[in-house]
């Protein structure tokens, strides 16, 4: 009897300490799953003195009353806030034994971050002989920090930092990545502010390494689209039946930085960005049928930022951008295929105002296109948790498709890659990768490539 | 300039004007009982597995079972079962959510809902996701890359869901086989 008080004492006391902490930080506390131990010892113990009946019998029941209180306690702790507003006398199963609310303060952290070993072939695609250097790079370490007010607003962001190194004698750098607030408001309609990722694409909004397959990201989602391409703005996303959609206003490209082998330097990227433009950007998904994602996305905006041309006008250089996206699985297989082109007003002009020239000038239309496909073997084998995806994948595209008149493409810009190699998934957070690229352009300089790889998310 | 400044404020018109307030799409449990049930008499019942039971339901799930301690809410209408739900709270990334999970009578999955969702929502599957559970029973097929389709973007929260539904049918099953609930 002794050893029975004594267990109750030390369940009143973890009840105690558990109320305190609060139930929705994790899914299972320690503390949780110790009470759920000492309650069915308990319980046992219970069954155990009513066999020896007598006039404990009552005693007893009291006590089992009070397991079953415990135990709802336990239950409404393990749901956290989902059961805080339960009222459970509407159902006739008694008073909720707890008026837990969710009191954790609301701060998440996570991360990801890959590392690649590259390996480039000895000759370019012409049979030149390269002196390109062998390397193995930490290529990105991002920490996320996210922040629930309440349950109305909440903060996201990503810290990243590129090569490990940032310093002068290094090429390493330090982002943030993205740094919103999301005001959610309805499944339909909720605001979101911030430094935000630009809703075009695949990859660009969903970049982590586990995501996508093969060790780098694709070319035409980097070259043309410049993933990760983020700028500083506002607007709404939402969801209505099978379709989900975001617009956000953002400040524009800046065309001062625009090069002829991409747009991507142009992004502001939150860092003392130009705003004199603006620029609007919308996605349409359809997301109707479990396992297919279909849709499109348009950015339009200006990237003069007042740059003047030879006469002292401030140049426009409106930037209008637009693709269309498949991601398709079914059982083990997934397929992709992304469409992107976009042109560049005034490119002339803007080629002038920057002193380019030839073959350096800036594209007037850029275009890109890729289709993938993989299949994870180990869908195959029953119960298997592991992931391992062989896949292969073609991509096309020219930062140069079109120049203004008096300037001149670059062959090396028209680019064409057949990527292949594996996933392997040992858990869902970690993947090792290995990719082989055949890199062709019509300078005849492309580098085949060996990238093998680890990428984690947490 | 002007036009910058009307872009700004179509935008914000185009905020303001989609409609009041209204509650977050995250039920309690007792919203989702009712929501499931209606007006069906639930009983709530405490099931503490013994050792073998969990061993049984982790081997079936093909998972972990962290819990001894089941909670099952049995509905009835005129004394005939309407079905069980069960209420699985699990991390998916770092952040907790809580699923239901009904089972209808005869073993196979009738409804998952999302009862609350501490992750960011552009990791939540799309509402007709969770369709593909429906109508299923606990098999090999029940998983990611066989009857389930992963979601590009939220392949987490497609596996933390997917093993919450095998687990919640593991546990019934064991529950089943010895008569309870």
């Amino acid at each position: 009897m002794l050893r029975f008080i004594r267990r109750a004492l030390v369940v009143g006391a973890l009840i105690g300490m558990t109320g305190w902490t609060g139930a929705a930080r994790a899914a299972e506390p320690p503390s949780v799953t110790q009470l759920e131990k000492e309650i069915a010892a308990l319980r046992a113990e219970v069954e155990a003195l009513r066999a020896q009946g007598g006039p404990a019998a009552e005693r007893l029941n009291e006590i089992e009353r009070q397991i079953a209180v415990l135990a709802q306690e336990i239950e409404t702790m393990k749901l956290g806030e989902a059961a805080a507003t339960a009222d459970r006398s509407n159902q006739g199963m008694g008073p909720a034994a707890s008026k837990i609310y969710h009191s954790g303060n609301g701060f998440a952290a996570g991360g990801y971050g890959e590392v690649v070993y590259h390996h480039f072939d000895g000759k370019l695609q012409d049979g030149s002989r390269s002196d390109a250097t062998d390397e193995a790079d930490l290529q990105r370490a991002v920490l996320y920090f996210g922040y629930k007010f309440n349950d109305r607003f909440l903060f996201n962001s990503e810290l990243e930092i590129e090569h490990a190194v940032t310093a002068s004698d290094k090429d390493g750098e330090t982002e943030v990545e993205f740094a919103y607030a999301d005001y959610l408001w309805k499944p339909q309609a909720n605001l979101r502010a911030g430094l935000l990722l630009m809703p075009v694409g695949l990859l660009n909004e969903y970049h982590e390494p586990t995501v996508f397959l093969g060790m780098n990201r694709n070319f035409v989602e980097t070259a043309i689209i410049p993933t990760t391409w983020r700028e500083i703005g506002f607007g709404l996303y939402g969801e209505a039946g099978p379709w989900r959609y975001r617009t956000y206003v953002t400040n524009g490209l800046d065309a001062s930085r625009f090069a002829a082998d991409g747009l991507g330097e142009g992004s502001g990227e939150g860092s003392h960005a130009k705003a004199e433009d603006l620029a609007w950007v919308g996605r349409l998904d359809f997301t109707g049928v479990a396992g297919l994602l279909a849709g499109g996305s348009v950015f339009t905006g200006d990237s003069g930022q007042g740059l003047l041309d030879d006469a002292g006008r401030r140049i426009g250089g409106r930037v209008t951008l637009y693709e269309g996206h498949l991601d398709w699985r079914w059982r083990g297989l997934q397929f992709r295929a992304l469409g992107v082109r976009s042109r560049v007003g005034d490119a002339a002009a803007i080629d002038r105002a920057l002193g380019l020239e030839g073959e350096e000038g800036i594209g007037k239309a850029q275009r890109g296109a890729y289709a993938e496909a993989g299949f994870d073997l180990l869908s195959l084998r029953p119960g298997s948790r592991q992931r391992l995806i062989p896949f292969v994948r073609y991509e096309s595209y020219d930062t140069q498709s079109e120049v203004p008149a008096g300037f001149e493409r670059n062959p090396a810009n028209d680019v064409r890659v057949l990527t292949f190699g594996f996933n392997y998934y040992p858990i869902d957070q970690l993947v090792l990768k290995t990719s082989i690229l055949r890199v062709r352009n019509e300078a005849r300089t492309g580098q085949n490539e060996i990238q093998i790889g680890l990428g984690y998310v947490f | 300039m002007s036009r910058k400044i009307l872009l700004l404020l179509f935008t914000g018109l185009a905020a303001f004007a989609a409609g009041p307030v209204s509650a977050k799409v995250f039920l309690s449990v007792n919203e989702a009982l009712r929501l499931v049930f209606g007006d069906a008499k639930v009983e709530h019942q405490t099931v503490f597995l013994t050792t073998g039971q969990r061993a049984q339901a982790q081997k079936l799930a093909g998972g972990e079972i962290k819990s001894a301690l089941v909670n099952p809410y049995r509905a009835t209408r005129d004394g005939k079962e309407v079905g069980t739900a069960y209420f699985d709270s699990h991390v998916v990334r770092t952040l907790p959510e809580t699923l239901m999970v009904v089972v209808d009578p005869q073993g196979k999955v009738s409804r998952v809902e999302v009862l609350a969702f501490a992750e960011p929502e552009d990791y939540l599957p799309p509402g007709r996701w969770y369709g593909q559970f429906l109508g299923n029973g606990l098999s090999d097929e029940l998983a990611l890359g066989r009857r389930i389709r992963s979601v590009t973007g939220a392949s987490l929260t497609a596996r933390a869901t997917t093993e919450a539904v095998r687990r919640v049918l593991a546990i019934h099953q064991v529950l089943r086989g010895t008569g309870k609930p």
